[in-house]
């Protein structure tokens, strides 16, 4: 590792997208040309996947109308703007303070974090109403979402944490399954999509890559998924096996095809409903196979 | 001198017919091969004495029903105006005919299963309950109802009333079925003519082909499906069509009627409908990679093309009428004018 590596605080930014166009041109040119960055990038990467597979129950739940990812893409730009200009702040007075004692530093910090925790709320968060209203509509929006969802935010524009929860708590009850750590699941909930970043740091939440009931036909497959590997030695001849597994890479082919392209634009509704039909396909393919058993156990 | 040739001679003998000898001395004898196993129905044990021609007869009420099990043979079903079914296996188990229910009015049976009888040595579990032969022939009256499941069997039935039937292995052809069909072939083709009701039809690897199909009620839905084989639906004249393929091409060709409400859907095969011009029908196409081609008069309402998913609204006439949805992820949709025919 050389001295001008990332740490690990730069690779997290960038990975959340906090940070700036200039910025986070330097650091993709430098992690193009740094292995140990890479590396480090990578680790990151897949920890955050691995705590987005642990809360995507939680996540996929609910995908709030476009309307209210505007308003909270906003209201996340806004707040960065916010945060860069304190970030600029405490960078001038660490500059100007690193002369004093330690001592007079440490107090000066209390102090504006005080201060920073007295004035923040009331800073961006309590912007009127009406200046969020005022974001531009955009048309067809997923409508799977309680009347709650949509209108929780209408009256403060909470901070990016707060968003997430604020998100959590209008989704209905969690699923029974565990939950990762909530802090760095509102982090990894806010993660960009990397491929599709661009540089002026318009993002879009994690949860728009995600089709609405798309966990319950992952679910159904996984399911019959397991109990065909349990039945395919016993119920599919060699010519039929090679038939279904033809059958399965095709639909599992198209699924993954739809799947890009729902995820690059989720508001494609001819792309989903491709997917769905993919997905029902290898449901009715895996269910065959189920049946086929069913049928010859009754001529037994 | 005449003894050494004499010698030599006779070495030359022995060795030759020593070598001869050598040479046609049959080689280790090895282990007989094994011949194959007799293929046997897991649920037909053969017994000696037991295949024969069968032949029986019971005289039925018109609309009887008529439940069985064939492990494998050639079956034929024919539907004739006796109130009476005979059963005809050729080169197969001996079977009886067990009335299971009798008419109250007429007396004759108006349920009958047929199943193969037990002969010394069988127990129920090894018995099975399939029939089995090289051909076994069916009569039964018009208003049969037939309800029998197969492992490997090339099926047709003619002029009954109604069938379900489900079969592992074998063609199925069903024509004149007028009350409606449920049929299911795991592998093999399936082909319905002439026929109405609701129906089903449903294979995994074999293709579907149904034409002059109709509904006896309006609420009759054609259902069919397929895995990886083609379905081809003509002069079919449901309001209710669902067909769906995963690798196979589907073709409709047709008219749409009046409040119809036609689901095709395929994987990756291609759509082709074929439809006259003067038709009243919405058609909403949507398609991942594939295209969308109509080489009729369409009036486009949306068009959203986008990369990877497209979908395009279109009326054929007013539109009012009917409703065709079709899906495809990479196939391509066509609709194509339907030629008159005179």
């Amino acid at each position: 590792m050389s001295r001008n590596c990332l740490d690990i605080g730069t690779i997290q930014a960038f990975l959340d997208g906090e940070t700036r166009g200039e910025e986070t041109d330097a650091i993709s040119g430098h992690i193009s040309t740094c292995d140990a960055c890479a590396m480090m990038l990578a680790d990151a990467e897949e920890e955050m996947s691995f705590v987005m597979a642990a809360v995507e129950s939680d996540v996929n739940t609910l995908v709030p109308t476009q309307r209210l990812w505007s308003r909270i893409n906003d209201a996340i730009d806004e707040e960065r703007t916010k945060v860069s200009f304190w970030h600029r702040v405490y960078a001038g007075l660490t500059s100007l303070m690193a002369g004093p004692s330690l001592a007079t530093a440490a107090v000066v910090l209390v102090l504006f974090g005080f201060f920073a925790f007295i004035f923040t709320p009331g800073g961006g968060l309590d912007a009127p109403a009406n200046q969020v209203v005022a974001v531009p509509q955009q048309t067809a929006a997923p409508v799977n979402l309680p009347s709650q969802a949509v209108t929780a935010p209408q009256n403060t524009m909470p901070a990016t944490p707060d968003i997430a929860i604020t998100q959590q708590e209008a989704m209905p009850p969690a699923t029974t399954q565990p939950k990762a750590e909530p802090a760095r699941a509102i982090q990894a909930s806010y993660r960009p999509e990397r491929a599709a970043r661009p540089s002026g740091g318009d993002f879009r939440p994690v949860n728009a890559l995600y089709v609405p009931g798309e966990d319950s036909y992952l679910n159904t497959i996984e399911t019959l998924k397991a109990s065909y590997d349990s039945q395919k030695d016993r119920v599919l001849s060699p010519s039929s096996r090679v038939a279904f597994e033809r059958d399965l890479a095709v639909v599992e082919n198209s699924i993954k095809k739809m799947r890009e392209v729902v995820r690059k634009n989720p508001n494609n509704q001819a792309a989903r409903q491709v997917l769905y039909s993919s997905y029902q396909d290898k449901i009715d393919l895996l269910n065959s196979v189920g049946q086929k058993e069913e049928l010859l156990a009754s001529l037994q | 001198m005449r003894f050494f040739f004499s010698g030599s001679l006779l070495a030359t003998v022995l060795l030759f017919g020593a070598g001869a000898g050598y040479a046609q001395t049959p080689p280790e004898p090895r282990t007989p091969p094994v011949p194959p196993t007799p293929r046997v129905a897991q649920t037909a044990p053969s017994f000696p004495g037991q295949i024969s021609d069968t032949e029986l007869r019971v005289v039925a009420d018109q609309n009887v029903n008529l439940k069985f099990c064939i492990s494998e043979g050639t079956l034929k079903i024919n539907g004739w105006d006796r109130n009476e079914v005979r059963i005809f296996a050729r080169s197969g188990r001996k079977f009886g005919i067990r009335v299971l229910e009798r008419s109250p009015d007429s007396g004759n049976a108006s349920w009958i299963w047929a199943t193969p009888t037990a002969i010394e040595g069988q127990t129920a579990a090894n018995r099975g309950e399939c029939l089995s032969g090289e051909t076994i022939e069916m009569d039964v009256p018009h208003g049969a109802t037939l309800n029998f499941q197969g492992r490997s069997a090339t099926t047709s039935v003619d002029s009954v009333h109604k069938v379900s039937l489900k079969i592992v292995e074998g063609n199925i052809s069903l024509r004149n079925i007028t009350g409606g069909i449920s049929a299911t072939a795991l592998q093999g083709d399936l082909i319905v003519s002439n026929s109405s009701g609701n129906v089903s039809l449903d294979s995994t690897t074999g293709n579907i082909i149904a034409y002059g199909v109709k509904p006896l009620e309006t609420s009759d839905l054609l259902k069919v499906k397929t895995n990886s084989g083609s379905i081809m639906l003509q002069r079919v004249g449901h309001r209710q069509i669902e067909a769906n393929s995963i690798t196979g091409a589907l073709q409709f060709e047709g008219g749409f009627l009046a409040g119809g409400i036609y689901n095709f859907k395929t994987s990756n095969g291609a759509i082709r409908m074929l439809v006259p011009e003067n038709g009243n029908c919405t058609v909403s196409a949507a398609y991942g990679f594939g295209s969308f081609n109509a080489a009729i008069p369409v009036e486009t309402v949306t068009e959203n093309i986008t990369p990877g998913g497209k979908n395009v609204v279109a009326r054929i006439g007013t539109g009012e009428l009917c409703n065709v949805s079709l899906t495809t992820s990479n196939g391509r949709i066509q609709i194509a004018r339907l030629e008159p025919k005179n």
